[in-house]
């Protein structure tokens, strides 16, 4: 996989993201189906709003009190038999993977999707000290024989439809069928029949997980496949890498993110698979279990009383997927594992100022559809305006903010516009690097018309682009 | 300062001495609407994943009903975990000459090899409890090894009515490692299409026994 160093800034890497009309099809077709699958999911709860609130309150309460709760959460799994390890940044938790990796004779590891390994870019660690990392998740998979990049939180593999799929299958995958079509039960039996050996025969798994809960020590990893079954029961060195802020605090914290988080996600009742696990059980899974808590960013984040609500992130991505510039851009526009509304607000708080992070919070048109999807309520639009302030000193920008708001015009204007005002925002009309951002779209918007009309009017029959 | 000790520190610093209490409001429902036969809308649920659901009334005809699916499935090796009621699988012609209907029990004492499971047929549980609302199995401890419920290609689960609750809060507690299963192994890698079958048990038999 590349990594994202050296990637350019939002608007020309979206400039070129709009050229690619297959990925903007795949793109368009794909969170069209999950939006609605989300949809009626949630139409299902009668206390969807009350278990968001829930979902908002436990995240907090844990993000409040988080020293304490990570403590506690030490002290349970080393009961339990495992191990805890700190790492203050990427390199450090690097370092501490490699050293278990080592420490277990083993030179290949295999990979259930996550998040923060991405983030800390492990897998090129791990090759860069002779491990090979075999990502297990079907989209990583995909991802990982493309030699490409993921492009989306949940479906890294999103921009890539079947077809496509079925000819790497057949190009990149050992073994696989030359006659191997493009049905996708076909194509996952491959990944399959694939991935077994590896399963049955690893020594050393990676994983990291969804929620660690304080109280008890359980870690909890959500899947589909049961391919993080397989990396969490088979291996005999089990090697978790966690954000500092996936603990909650209690168990009962869970009855409500497991139900927020599949509904919000995949759009289903349930994903197929929860794992629990406790340190180590004897007879039953790993005999070694490590956990690295990593900061990476994270205590930066938490000590801006704005910024921090991105903590509470649960990674469900469904604001990606209600997202209109995800749509039509796609995820590696971001220039970052953290795409979308989300990581335009978590992307520059981690990784700290530069040329893609800085662009970031002007990636959205402030139209509030990620807050109202987000299953812990996450005001991403005011931590975006926030954040622009801070990453943002030049007049252009200041510029860009007031378009932004202005584009905002509509049915949510009134209520956008309090907020905006109410953080002491000035409505400018003027284009700055804004003009960027309008280029960067196969048409510009043209003058009076609000973002959400150009893009209801692109979206109508007989505007498909 | 060693990493535990910086973080702790970049914490605290974060959040400054006087900290904010937050209360987690916990009115969201515990219940399923009123008038819900919990037991129905489990087994209407789990069918939704494609898992292939039975209804059994009486206990005394489980075992029948266990032997009628290992026989459609043409089951010849089926795992045990430690603990399973045998009164479910008389129906099973485990102990028979080896004739053509012949199915190898095995039993998971001692731990069967993991080469052992990838070569069985499949493989029969109870559940510790089960979620109406969501369809959702939960796996314990008394229900064997996680593995033995992974690695098999087929998995036959028996749930009793008295096990199934209405909903997430409902679930009693379940000692990790715990498996909440929620329909075949499926997923929604390619173009967010839900499909059945990748790395666990492509097909998932639930008996629910009971009303
Ligand atoms: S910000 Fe909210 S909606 Fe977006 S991925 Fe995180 S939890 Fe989901």
């Amino acid at each position: 996989m590349s990594t994202w160093l050296g990637m350019p800034p939002f608007p020309e890497a979206a400039r070129e993201a709009l050229a690619d009309t297959q990925l903007r099809a795949n793109l368009r077709a794909a969170t069209a189906t999950i939006r609605a699958k989300r949809a009626a999911v949630v139409a299902e709860r009668a206390d969807w709003e009350q278990l968001r609130e829930a979902g908002r309150a436990i995240k907090d309460r844990a993000l409040r009190d988080l020293d304490t709760h990570l403590l506690r959460l030490e002290e349970r799994v080393i009961a339990a038999g495992g191990t805890v390890h700190w790492a203050r940044d990427a390199a450090e938790a690097n370092r501490i993977v490699i050293g278990l990796v080592d420490a277990a004779g083993a030179d290949e590891v295999v990979k259930v999707k996550s998040m923060a390994t991405q983030e800390i870019e492990l897998n090129e660690a791990l090759a860069a000290a002779g491990i090979t990392a075999v990502e297990t998740d079907l989209a990583e998979l995909i991802v990982q024989l493309g030699h490409d990049r993921p492009s989306h939180i949940l479906v890294p593999a999103i921009h890539r439809n079947r077809a496509q799929i079925r000819d790497l299958f057949r190009r990149e995958m050992p073994g696989a069928d030359p006659e191997l079509t493009d049905d996708p039960v076909e194509l996952a039996s491959a990944a399959r029949a694939h991935l077994r050996r590896k399963f049955l025969t690893a020594r050393v798994a990676v994983s990291g997980a969804n929620f660690a809960v304080a109280e008890t020590g359980s870690l909890v990893v959500v899947e589909s496949e049961g391919n993080g079954r397989m990396c969490l029961t088979l291996p005999e060195v089990l090697i978790s890498v966690v954000g500092i802020e996936k603990v909650v605090p209690t168990e009962a914290d869970l009855e409500v993110l497991l139900q927020l988080l599949p509904r919000s996600a995949t759009g289903e009742r349930m994903n197929p698979y929860t794992s629990l696990w406790r340190g180590t059980t004897p007879g039953d899974g790993p005999r070694e279990f490590h956990l690295v808590l990593l900061d990476n960013g994270r205590t930066t984040a938490l000590a801006d009383e704005i910024g921090r609500d991105a903590l509470r992130c649960i990674r469900c991505s469904a604001c990606l997927n209600v997202c209109p510039v995800y749509e039509r851009t796609g995820g590696h526009a971001y220039g970052s594992v953290y795409p979308g509304p989300i990581g335009a607000i978590l992307t520059p708080q981690l990784r700290g100022p530069d040329p893609v992070a800085d662009s970031l919070p002007y990636a959205s048109t402030l139209c509030g559809a990620c807050f109202d999807a987000c299953p812990v309520k996450i005001d991403i639009p005011r931590a975006l305006v926030h954040l622009r302030t801070k990453v943002a000193h030049g007049a252009g920008e200041r510029a860009a903010m007031g378009v932004a708001a202005w584009t905002m015009a509509g049915p949510r204007r009134f209520a956008l516009g309090r907020r905006l005002a109410a953080i002491g925002v000035r409505l400018a009309r003027l284009p700055g690097p804004w003009r960027k951002w309008t280029e960067a779209r196969d048409l510009p918007v043209p003058s009076g018309e609000t973002f959400r009309e150009w893009w209801a009017n692109r979206e109508g029959p007989s505007g498909r682009p | 300062m060693d990493a535990r000790e910086e973080v702790l520190a970049r914490i605290r610093a974060a959040l400054g001495p006087r900290r904010e209490r937050v209360e987690v409001p916990r009115d969201y429902h515990r219940q399923p609407p009123e008038g819900t036969d919990v037991v129905a809308l489990f087994a209407e649920r789990v069918a939704d994943y494609r898992a292939d659901v039975r209804r059994v009334t009486a206990a005394c005809g489980v075992a029948d009903e266990v032997g009628r699916v290992v026989r459609e499935l043409g089951i010849r090796s089926l795992v045990v975990p430690v603990g399973f009621p045998d009164a479910y699988l008389s129906g099973v012609d485990g102990d028979g000459a080896g004739g053509r209907d012949h199915v190898e029990l095995r039993r998971d004492d001692p731990p069967l090899s993991t080469a052992q499971l990838d070569d069985s047929d499949a493989v029969i549980t109870e559940c510790a409890a089960a979620v109406a609302e969501t369809g959702t199995l939960v796996l314990g401890r008394d229900q064997g090894r996680r593995a033995l419920t992974l690695v098999p290609d087929r998995h036959i689960c028996v749930v009793r009515a008295e096990r199934v609750v209405g909903t997430v809060p409902q679930l009693p507690a379940v000692p990790p490692p715990a498996t909440w299963v929620s329909g075949p192994s499926a997923t929604s890698d390619i173009e967010l299409h839900r499909v059945e079958g990748v790395h666990g048990p492509r097909t998932l038999v639930v008996l629910v026994v009971g009303c």
